[in-house]
């Protein structure tokens, strides 16, 4: 345990596997909303 | 003031409170729309604060709080990810579903394909589901009140008619507004702990510190050391992701938003705010364990916090975290009781038996299956199940197995049919349950959550039978 990098007290493989995951899904939402607006204005524009 | 004195001031303020905000929603509650979506009508931060108190139940509070306590990181990947994932295939629901004019979702099951028999088969998962659930949210809210009005459990629970059957009553029009406060008392309480808890440990790095010297670093383990197995964790996740995906009470909140614009929105911010509540119960959670090195056994999880938090903070901080505990029992209650009353009444009763029923009676009905549904829920809750968390995932699992592909497949793909719909829901509860009951008699399979298969199952049978009759009758969807 104390071999490894640690960011907080935190292990970084933790910060990569679980922080990771939950930034991503904390933020999805967000990310397919735009996309799919972006998409519904590409089809709109044509 | 003494510590019993101050709770009870704290919790007959909440108490006023919540009465006058579900006052209003009566007044505006004059029809069947009004009483099941609210018209129609609600706005951003309204449909915001119901979706986000409503998602936040007794499980996230307590349940995710004392398996943090005891397991550290790792119940984050199996709850709360899986949660937030499932919000954003919540996204694709919003960007279609409010092309149909619906007061429930087997509503539209019905408009969609063409069948009403499928309407109340889907009403009726709808009102089993959330009987066995609102058990949930009365533990919770019975553990809490029993601690802060120093009363008997089975006193406490019967509580819970005097806040969850009033605020339903109303309809959502009182549910969304009480959701509104209860949001409020939510973020403070856990605004106020975790504050509370970093200033006493001396911030999140003593506490990971403290953390790793009394597990070896299994808190702060992805997978508490090899104490969950990836598949679990990722299976676990997934029955709640799909059951979040595909569950009626945060579609009807997409359907009850004013445009589409405002249900996207609602989901976007409601997942952000949801993520940051999370993390202040990781830091409680955390912290709590950081102070004592032998942890509360696997079975009292539940009750971790409401004990932690009587134990090491003054009656005034508290009271507070008590009645947000309270408060997020509440939000998730009124809601799902609404929903199923609407349910039985609107897709089984009226839907196959009495088309015709006025308005008034449909409400009076709904009030009087909140009042059945509450009771039964209630007697349920007297020998309650142990862990929150698992046993709130099986039911979950039967919205993925029988909701989702029918709703995902029937927004986007022209070709599902009903024949498809009606196999598809059939053969995941048939997986699902035998799954379950293997694993419950022989242990089969205990490290794989039978969602897995019985919503791979599901999906296969919509797409063959969909498929096939498609082409034998010329559907037109």
């Amino acid at each position: 345990m104390t071999e490894q990098m640690m960011f907080l007290g935190l292990p970084a493989k933790t910060w990569i596997i679980v922080g990771g995951l939950y930034f991503l899904a904390a933020f999805l939402p967000t990310i397919i909303a735009f996309a799919l607006s972006r998409t519904e204005k590409g089809e709109g524009d044509e | 003031m003494n510590r019993v004195m101050v709770y009870m001031l704290y919790f007959a303020i909440y108490t006023v409170l919540l009465l006058m905000m579900g006052k209003n929603g009566f007044k505006k509650t004059n029809t069947i729309k009004d009483f099941c979506v609210a018209g129609n009508s609600l706005g951003l931060f309204i449909s915001v604060s119901t979706f986000t108190a409503t998602l936040f139940s007794a499980v996230s509070m307590q349940s995710v709080t004392g398996s943090v306590y005891l397991y550290g990181y790792s119940p984050l990947l199996y709850s709360v990810v899986g949660w937030l994932l499932g919000c954003s295939l919540l996204i694709f629901v919003a960007n279609r579903i409010k092309n149909y004019d619906i007061a429930t979702i087997p509503e539209y099951f019905k408009i969609r394909y063409h069948s009403s028999g499928y309407q109340a088969f889907t009403g009726s998962i709808i009102v089993l589901c959330y009987i066995l659930y609102i058990v949930i949210q009365i533990k919770g809210f019975g553990i809490v009140v029993s601690e802060l009005l120093d009363i008997n459990y089975n006193v406490a629970i019967l509580l819970i008619y005097l806040f969850v059957v009033y605020t339903s009553f109303g309809g959502l029009f009182s549910v969304s507004k009480t959701d509104a406060l209860n949001l409020i008392m939510i973020c403070l309480g856990i605004c106020i702990i975790a504050a509370a808890v970093l200033l006493d440990y001396g911030g999140i790095t003593a506490i990971h510190e403290k953390a790793v010297a009394i597990s070896e670093g299994a808190l702060l383990d992805a997978t508490s050391n090899g104490y969950f197995s990836p598949l679990m964790i990722i299976t676990t996740g997934m029955a709640w992701g799909l059951g979040t995906a595909a569950n009626p009470q945060y579609i009807i909140r997409i359907s009850s938003a004013k445009n589409k614009k405002t249900a996207i929105q609602m989901v976007c911010l409601a997942t952000i705010i949801l993520s940051i509540m999370y993390l202040g119960l990781l830091v409680v959670g955390l912290g709590a364990r950081a102070q004592e090195s032998s942890p509360v056994p696997a079975t009292a999880i539940d009750e971790m916090l409401s004990y932690f938090v009587h134990n090491n903070f003054g009656a005034y901080i508290s009271g507070i975290m008590f009645i947000s505990i309270i408060a997020a029992s509440i939000s998730t209650a009124n809601s799902q009781l609404l929903l199923l009353a609407g349910s039985f009444n609107y897709d089984v009763y009226r839907n196959l038996f009495k088309k015709d029923i006025s308005h008034d009676k449909f409400l009076n009905m709904n009030r009087l299956v909140i009042f059945i549904a509450g009771t039964i829920s209630l007697i349920l809750a007297v020998n309650p199940v142990e862990t929150l968390l698992i046993y709130g995932s099986y039911i979950w699992s039967i919205f993925s197995v029988t909701y989702l592909c029918p709703l995902y497949g029937g927004l986007y793909w022209k070709k599902a049919t009903k024949e498809g719909a009606i196999y598809s829901s059939i053969a995941g509860m048939a997986v699902l349950l035998t799954l379950y009951l293997a694993d419950h008699f022989y242990g089969f399979g205990e490290n794989i959550h039978p969602v897995l298969p019985a919503t791979v199952v599901s999906a296969a049978v919509f797409y063959a039978v969909s498929r096939r009759t498609y082409q034998e009758e010329g559907y037109e969807a």
